[in-house]
């Protein structure tokens, strides 16, 4: 499954590059604002059950555009770079570092008008700085655990499905829904973001 | 095996203190290298605890499917295997021997896995409001390689009085121990060391607590561009992860690669 998945993402992501070929310089540079709702409906938040829902985080991206002209006239390779802020939630003992790289294809339907999917890797790195909690365990008052040390990051294959619209010049407006483990029936999760770009350049649409 | 690397999880009402974060209840943070980790039930029966053996696979297979298994970020799968034999010490003794400390119990060392066992020693099982016990009993330097999860069986066990969902609920408490995980202080996780109202997934700090142990990494050996970073930090796992960077590297190198052959036919560089 592993390697099926790796397969996948690479005829996904590295064929692009040969576009690179064709020009170096993409056609466009943008950057991005995201409200990016992880794991809908999947974490559990209080004690009574609830689940958390949409609850966004905030994700500043780079984004680059190259038009796959020897491929079709409205098709483009718009690999990005997300960053996830902050670096740390409610756990001030556990940093957190979430970024992502998308590496989707755009079909222009319209000049304004886009829609994308394609493979992405998310990262989740965790890190503390070691040291032990007491903690109430059993019919112990106070028991030593164990704080991580180092760090350890996490790597999901992520499949994303979305579209933008650009609704003035440079300015542009996007939903994407993103599967985290697409091919498991058990730990498959579904987020959405909601993402603003400005645009550096001028689209060759 | 050192003391100081084990210890025994147990169930009972407290409250929470200022820190808020994952833990892990030995000092190496120990983790199974197997990606995939069998339980298996003891075929000695459950007595007092309310449960027939196969209503216990049961409830370990929707406690593994409906929580740990969920996970997103985390490497980690569970399932229930056949039952085991086990020696009659499994059902009456402690777990622990020595004064202080947990020195584990060698004739009750777990082999390879996950073994559940309904237990009726007095001395561990020392309140009916103590539903399990776990212990990671066989530690080989960073790496775990049996546990252990004990069901209070006595006769003042409270473990057949839950409902179904608090029953799978205190498993994958105690699966979660088995892993390698400790207690953690904030309400919404499994990993709270008391019971709550209601227990249906997993918190966040759970799922970092699994991540962190046993973290999702997207394996790419079908692909000679991309080079493996075997992770450091568990010493000698077989789990491997990728550096972002070295994703980006592999794209340069094809770049490159195409541009200097152009191997592309419709490559047209400019």
């Amino acid at each position: 499954m592993k390697n099926t998945k790796a397969i996948l993402f690479l005829i996904f992501s590295l064929c692009p590059t040969f576009a690179l070929g064709y020009n170096l310089n993409p056609q466009d540079w943008k950057v991005g604002a995201h409200l990016l709702a992880l794991h809908i409906d999947d974490i559990q938040v209080d004690d009574q059950g609830t689940k958390n829902g949409i609850d966004p985080d905030l994700f500043l991206s780079l984004e680059a555009n190259w038009q796959l002209e020897f491929v079709h006239e409205k098709l483009s390779w718009n690999p990005s770079f997300g960053l996830g802020l902050p670096h740390s939630g409610r756990d001030e003992d556990i940093k957190r570092w979430q970024y992502f790289i998308n590496s989707p294809l755009r079909y222009s339907w319209l000049p304004e008008l886009q829609t994308h999917f394609g493979p992405g890797l998310f990262m989740t790195r965790l890190s503390s700085d070691g040291g032990t909690a007491e903690l109430e365990n059993g019919t112990n008052p106070s028991t030593s655990f164990f704080l991580p040390q180092e760090g350890s990051t996490s790597m999901n294959l992520i499949w994303s499905v979305g579209g933008r619209w650009e609704f003035r010049p440079n300015f542009s407006v996007g939903t994407d829904l993103i599967f985290f483990n697409l091919t498991e029936s058990i730990s498959r999760t579904l987020s959405a973001s909601l993402s603003f770009h400005y645009s550096f350049g001028e689209d060759e649409k | 095996m050192k003391s100081s690397y084990l210890f025994l999880s147990f169930f009972s009402l407290i409250f929470a203190l200022e820190l808020k974060a994952f833990t892990f209840n030995n000092s190496v943070a120990a983790a199974f290298e197997e990606e995939k980790v069998t339980i298996r039930v003891s075929n000695e029966t459950c007595v007092n605890a309310g449960v027939s053996n196969a209503e216990l696979e049961d409830l370990l297979r929707q406690a593994v499917d409906q929580y740990w298994n969920k996970a997103p970020t985390s490497s980690l799968y569970m399932d229930i295997g056949a039952p085991i034999d086990t020696e009659p010490e499994f059902r009456t003794d402690s777990p622990c021997q020595g004064t202080s400390g947990c020195e584990p119990n060698p004739d009750l060392i777990v082999d390879s896995g996950i073994v559940v066992v309904c237990n009726e020693n007095s001395s561990i099982f020392s309140s009916p409001q103590i539903l399990g016990v776990s212990l990671t009993n066989n530690i080989q330097g960073r790496r775990l390689v049996g546990s252990l999860i004990l069901i209070n069986d006595r006769s003042d066990s409270r473990f057949g009085e839950r409902d179904r969902d608090d029953q799978v609920a205190v498993l994958a408490h105690e699966i979660g121990h088995a892993i390698g995980l400790g207690h953690s202080p904030v309400r919404d996780s499994l990993m709270f060391f008391s019971t709550i109202p209601k227990r249906r997934s997993l918190g966040q700090d759970d799922i970092d607590g699994i991540s962190f142990l046993y973290p999702d990494s997207f394996s790419s050996s079908a692909c000679g561009t991309l080079a493996l970073n075997p992770q450091t930090p568990r010493g000698p796992s077989k789990r491997t992860q990728q550096s972002p960077l070295l994703l980006l590297v592999g794209l340069s190198l094809v770049l490159i690669w195409n541009t200097k052959t152009k191997f592309w036919p419709l490559v047209k560089n400019e």
